[in-house]
């Protein structure tokens, strides 16, 4: 096992100023009796809403937070004991905050990675020269940073974070903020080199998409512990949050009315149709057609947190 | 496999990554320079103005004056130079990015130490190099190889102590993330302190300064020696030259400060 938590929890404790002098203490529970094994080569979707202790633990599992309580293992290490040598088997991308040098060429905040992991020179060549054509990224290395795009942005981060072959890969939202083209190049990275590579992956996103596209293994973190952990299709089913249809009519009118689906919301010619998640979208769609006169329609999948919602009111 | 560098690898290197990053705007890098060397200089212009007017200060000629306040401010701004990046601290924590520095192989204090570091801090050290050289100069020393020694002494020994100070900036900052002005106080005040002649503020004052705050070990016991002047305190001869026992035990309180406070910070994650 790649990562073994057992019973793992994290309490932060509070001091808040109830008077002049008095302050009161109060305990909270960011991560209670987490239980989680991930074996190599796994790609794993990590999520749940905010709060519910998902950074908390993954900052846990890369050495950035000790735990409270429980024992902890990634890739055989304790992770705050021996932090640097975690370090160097675990690569970590924070989303939306770069790790790269801002105002530098890409080519030097790899350049300092090389030197900072002491990474072998032969091995370091083949990664750069790897990454960048995967990722298209020869014409930007010598760009400085801040005149990139975010998804050119992204893209060196993850050659950062993987240059020294770690063996897990933690990434927090790498598709958020992306346009629809630099998020299918990152899935389909990530997607080979969890193939091809081996490398284990941790996912954490609020975009189903990349579960979906990415992940077999789901798990649900939901009030400091594992609420759900299995297979995505096992919690689509068990979890029947309505779809969306959104048409564009050609003229405004009353919301329509069509058997299978509620209309949620009426804006001017568009109007937005709830149906459960195994109805036949193509005859509701046609059922519409038939019956007004249709410009347009998309279809929205229940985004995570209302699968997640759901998953607790059920 | 190669190993990851020590703290000096670690520090040199990053230090290089933020030299670069500030020289990619040169023409600015190039103005504030200037300017920045001006405004330290201002303030020796200010010593000499009070000199224009009085024979000596506190017991001290104008050369001598010159030395003290040159070897302090040499002192502070190499420290300045070196450590200062502790100071950008709880900006890196309250932003989120100090969470990468923890996931490098590399030790996290002398990637903290070249946090931000610019060649303007170079600037403050061309006036306080002059003071002093001027100082040596013009001031009527009697040259022993022991007082010759002394003068790089007295430089290292204040640069290790502020640099410790440094280091405690660092822990606090990590306890109170956004204390960088409170901080100020100590560092900067401390170093306003040490560069006028220490008499001039009582000796109760001088005690506290003295013993309290090793402030005082940074260039007034040693320069009494080498300026030939007796202490007016009268204190044992040994303690002038007690500057870098002081300075490791602060270091040692220093770093015990830091890795508690690491140890805070990994239990709160705040």
């Amino acid at each position: 096992m790649l990562i073994e938590a057992e019973n793992l929890s994290k309490t932060y404790t509070l001091h808040r100023k109830t008077g002049r002098l008095k302050r009161e203490r109060t305990t909270v529970e960011a991560v209670r009796d987490l239980n989680l094994s991930v074996a190599e080569g796994e790609l794993l979707g990590y999520i749940g809403p905010n709060g519910a202790g998902k950074s908390t633990s993954i900052k846990m599992f890369t050495g950035i937070l000790s735990p409270s309580g429980g024992t902890l293992r990634v890739a055989g290490l304790e992770p705050i004991r021996d932090r640097k040598q975690l370090a160097r088997r675990i690569g970590v991308v924070f989303g939306q905050r770069t790790t790269l040098w801002w105002d530098l060429p890409l080519r030097d905040s790899f350049a300092l990675l090389h030197r900072m992991y002491a990474i072998p020179d032969t091995r370091f060549a083949h990664n750069l020269k790897r990454y960048v054509d995967l990722l298209d990224l020869e014409a930007l290395l010598d760009t400085p940073v801040r005149q990139l795009s975010l998804g050119q942005r992204m893209r060196g981060d993850l050659t950062a974070a993987l240059l020294h072959d770690p063996s897990v890969l933690y990434l927090d939202e790498p598709t958020i903020g992306l346009d629809v083209t630099s998020k299918a190049v990152v899935r389909e990275f990530l997607a080979e080199l969890n193939r091809e590579q081996g490398t284990t992956i941790v996912l954490t996103t609020h975009d189903l998409d990349d579960i979906e596209r990415l992940c077999r293994r789901v798990v649900v973190i939901d009030h400091g512990t594992v609420a759900y952990d299995g297979e995505l299709a096992v919690l689509r089913s068990r979890v029947a949050a309505d779809r969306t249809l959104v048409v564009d009519l050609a003229a405004p009118g009353p919301p329509l009315e069509v058997p299978g689906a509620v209309v949620t919301r009426v804006d001017g010619p568009r109007q937005w149709l709830a149906f459960p998640a195994d109805a036949n979208a193509a005859e509701l769609v046609s059922a519409v057609a038939a019956r007004y006169g249709l410009v347009d329609v998309s279809i929205r999948e229940p985004d995570i947190e209302e699968v997640i919602r759901q998953l607790y009111s059920s | 496999m190669g190993e990851p560098p020590g703290p000096v690898g670690t520090y040199l290197a990053t230090v290089r990554m933020w030299g670069r990053s500030a020289m990619q705007y040169r023409a600015s890098l190039i103005l504030l320079m200037v300017n920045g060397t001006l405004i330290a200089g201002l303030e020796l212009v200010a010593l000499l103005v009070v000199f224009g007017n009085v024979r000596s200060l506190g017991g001290f000629t104008l050369s001598e004056a010159l030395y003290l306040y040159g070897a302090a401010q040499a002192a502070f701004y190499i420290s300045d130079l070196m450590f200062t990046g502790t100071e950008y601290l709880g900006e890196r924590i309250r932003m989120g990015t100090f969470d990468a520095l923890l996931v490098r192989p590399v030790g996290v204090l002398p990637q903290v130490f070249a946090d931000q570091f610019t060649p303007r801090r170079f600037c403050p050290l061309i006036p306080a190099g002059g003071a002093v050289v001027a100082g040596l100069v013009g001031a009527p020393i009697h040259w022993t190889w022991l007082r010759a020694a002394l003068v790089p002494y007295t430089l290292l020994t204040g640069v290790a102590v502020f640099g410790a100070i440094w280091v405690f900036v660092g822990a606090f900052q990590i306890m109170v993330t956004d204390a960088s002005e409170a901080m100020n106080v100590v560092t900067y005040g401390g170093q306003f302190m040490s560069s006028y002649p220490l008499a001039l503020y009582g000796r109760n004052l001088m005690l506290f300064l003295t013993f309290g705050v090793p402030f005082a070990f940074v260039n007034w016991q040693p320069t009494l020696y080498v300026l030939g002047h007796a202490d007016p305190l009268g204190l044992p001869l040994p303690l002038r030259f007690a500057g870098p026992l002081f300075a490791a035990a602060l270091w040692c309180l220093a770093l015990f400060a830091w890795r508690a406070a690491l140890r805070h910070h990994r239990s709160t994650g705040s």
